[in-house]
């Protein structure tokens, strides 16, 4: 028994043990818990966007995330944690970067509206359940796994949920900007997984990789992945009156809710109704940012 | 050259509290003795006496600005030093642990029998005296008791540096540190070489690897020893959970698996104090029991070793 013992383990790179590292959470939430909640309902009003296909919810995301990402590098990393780990200054720079790049897509991303494109029904699926997990999820998991209420996890100011709804969110992105954003969050989440295993914390660990594991697979949802062929077929099978097979080569049709097909038959793409966007599909080419 | 107390900096600004820091200054406190105290053991090269178990902050003092582990922590202090305690280590890599202590210090006032034990650490030789200038502010003492190269870190430039201030009269006694029993060879030939006063070590009734050179050459070299990681961080309590002590324990007075581990540590001839942490006032208290009542002898030793070993 004795000589199984390790002499060094994963325990032995941390400063710190799980009580004081779950005692910071309740600090933040103390100093900083309005912001928590904003942002919380910012997020919840951005998936609103995404998910009703709102021109404008992509460039929302991104101002979002990088509000969010700021401010958990500054509270967080810059804040609690650095009083207990010299090492954080390293992820709060890659936050902080985060959020620059976040701030950068914002302001690239134009016209806002053909951003939604491409996007499956299951790629939504999976994107808006991490996104919900991050924000509502997580903090829970934690208060059944032992947390106390005002130590709880929340979008904005802690890193985990953070890098959750921010994977979950750019699972919606349909632009190449959503593989680059993605690297800080998988990373950090990683980075996470790793400390909680340390501090005996294997449970929430699994979680957490279980949830960003899902997260990445929103990522890389192939959303090109369909045929506009097969498509066409499709709605001409189930729509062999001319004048609504006619609703994919119009310039401003109606969406596949307000389509007549909709009853018999919908598209399994979120398919977009502005018209670079249709054009695109028709080529097989994204659209600009 | 024989340790002085350090003065303490807060008791020197605050004036009702300067002249009984002063008075500190004077005889070396391994020259006092209180009644019921722990076992000293002295510090070969300069005669001054320490209680043979201390207090390690790794992790346990690394609490940030939690203002209820702050109390506790200073709670722990608090029976650290009732109970007889003297020397506290800690290190600038152990993240708020230094500010803990001083936090602890500061709520206390600084006792007596504090012999004040930290670390240089840095790659940069040239921010050596800065970092230490920092320890000390974030402790609130103007002199350690020992001050140590943290894992070997620039050992050469620092022992330099750490000599120089010891001959200043800065620091009290100048040592290095490893731990995990890594890099041995190289500490061995740092005993043989550098005017230490201290070297830190990992030494438990399971890592007794030290004792087949290390110890052997720090009596030889009059050089006195931490044991860190007496506890192998808890594991060594845990693994030994559910077994039962063996008969001979209570010839020492180990009625506790903690007391049974301490005693085998600090009753090696060469072994000067044991650092255990911790962040409980209970464990600090049976800690130190485990520096009273008789110790085991060579032969004991053995026998503890052994069932150890069986288990």
């Amino acid at each position: 028994m004795i000589s199984d013992l390790s002499s060094y383990s994963l325990a032995d790179f941390l400063l710190f043990d799980l009580t004081i590292y779950r005692g910071l959470f309740g600090l933040l939430n103390t100093d900083h818990w309005p912001i928590a909640v904003v942002l919380t309902l910012a997020a919840c009003g951005t998936l609103w966007l995404l998910l009703s296909r709102r021109p404008e919810g992509t460039r929302a995301s991104a101002i979002l995330l990088a509000l969010a990402f700021a401010i958990s590098a500054w509270t967080f990393f810059f804040g609690v944690y650095q009083t207990i780990n010299w090492t954080a200054v390293y992820p709060g720079w890659a936050f902080a970067a985060q959020a620059l790049l976040c701030a950068l897509a914002a302001f690239l991303i134009a016209p806002a509206g053909a951003v939604q494109m491409g996007q499956t029904a299951a790629g939504a699926a999976i994107a808006t359940f991490v996104t919900l997990y991050g924000l509502f999820g997580h903090p829970l998991a934690g208060s059944i796994l032992g947390d106390e209420i005002a130590a709880l996890e929340w979008f904005g100011l802690a890193p985990d949920p953070t890098a959750l709804v921010a994977l979950g969110l750019l699972g919606f992105w349909p632009s190449r900007w959503r593989f680059l954003l993605a690297v800080v969050p998988v990373l950090w989440l990683t980075a996470s997984a790793v400390t909680l295993i340390g501090l005996g914390a294997d449970l929430k660990a699994g979680l957490l990789i279980a949830i960003g594991l899902l997260g990445l697979a929103g990522v890389l949802w192939p959303t090109r992945r369909f045929s506009m062929s097969r498509i066409e077929a499709d709605d001409r099978a189930a729509a062999p009156d001319p004048r609504r097979a006619t609703l994919l080569s119009t310039e401003r049709g109606p969406t596949w809710e307000e389509s007549p097909i909709k009853a018999n038959h919908r598209p399994k793409t979120l398919l977009p109704t502005a018209a670079p966007g249709r054009a695109a599909l028709k080529t097989g080419t994204r659209p600009p940012l | 050259m024989p340790f002085e107390k350090p003065i303490p900096r807060r008791a020197i600004l605050k004036g009702a509290a300067a002249s009984g820091a002063l008075a500190l200054a004077g005889p070396s406190f391994a020259q006092q003795s209180v009644a019921g105290s722990p076992l000293r053991k002295a510090i070969p090269s300069s005669g001054v006496e320490l209680p043979v178990v201390g207090m390690g902050t790794w992790i346990t003092f690394n609490v940030g600005n939690n203002p209820e582990a702050l109390a506790q922590r200073t709670a722990v202090m608090e029976a650290f030093f009732e109970a007889g305690g003297a020397m506290i280590d800690s290190s600038p890599m152990y993240g708020s642990s230094q500010a803990t202590v001083g936090h602890g210090l500061e709520q206390l006032g600084i006792p007596d029998q504090l012999f004040p034990a930290d670390k240089v650490w840095t790659t940069d030789v040239s921010e050596g005296p800065d970092q230490i200038a920092e320890t000390r502010r974030l402790w609130g003492v103007d002199r350690f008791g020992v001050m140590q190269v943290h894992n070997l870190l620039g050992w050469e430039g620092h022992l330099d540096t750490l000599q120089a201030m010891k001959e200043e009269g800065l620091v009290g006694h100048i040592g290095i540190t490893t731990s995990h029993g890594r890099r041995h060879d190289e500490l061995e030939r740092i005993m043989e070489t550098r005017p230490i006063d201290f070297v830190q070590l990992t030494y438990n009734i399971a890592d007794r690897e030290p004792e087949n050179r290390l110890l052997p050459l720090a009596r030889e070299r009059g050089i006195a020893v931490i044991a860190n990681r007496p506890f192998r961080r808890g594991a060594l309590i845990s693994a030994v959970a559910g077994a039962e002590l063996p008969g001979f324990a209570a010839e020492i007075e180990a009625e506790t698996w903690p007391k049974f581990l301490l005693k085998f540590i600090v009753s090696h001839p060469a072994l000067t104090v044991a650092i255990p942490a911790t962040r409980q006032v209970d464990h600090v208290r049976e800690n130190m029991t485990a520096a009273r009542g008789p110790m085991p002898d060579a032969a004991m030793r053995q026998e503890m070793a052994r069932y150890f070993d069986g288990l």
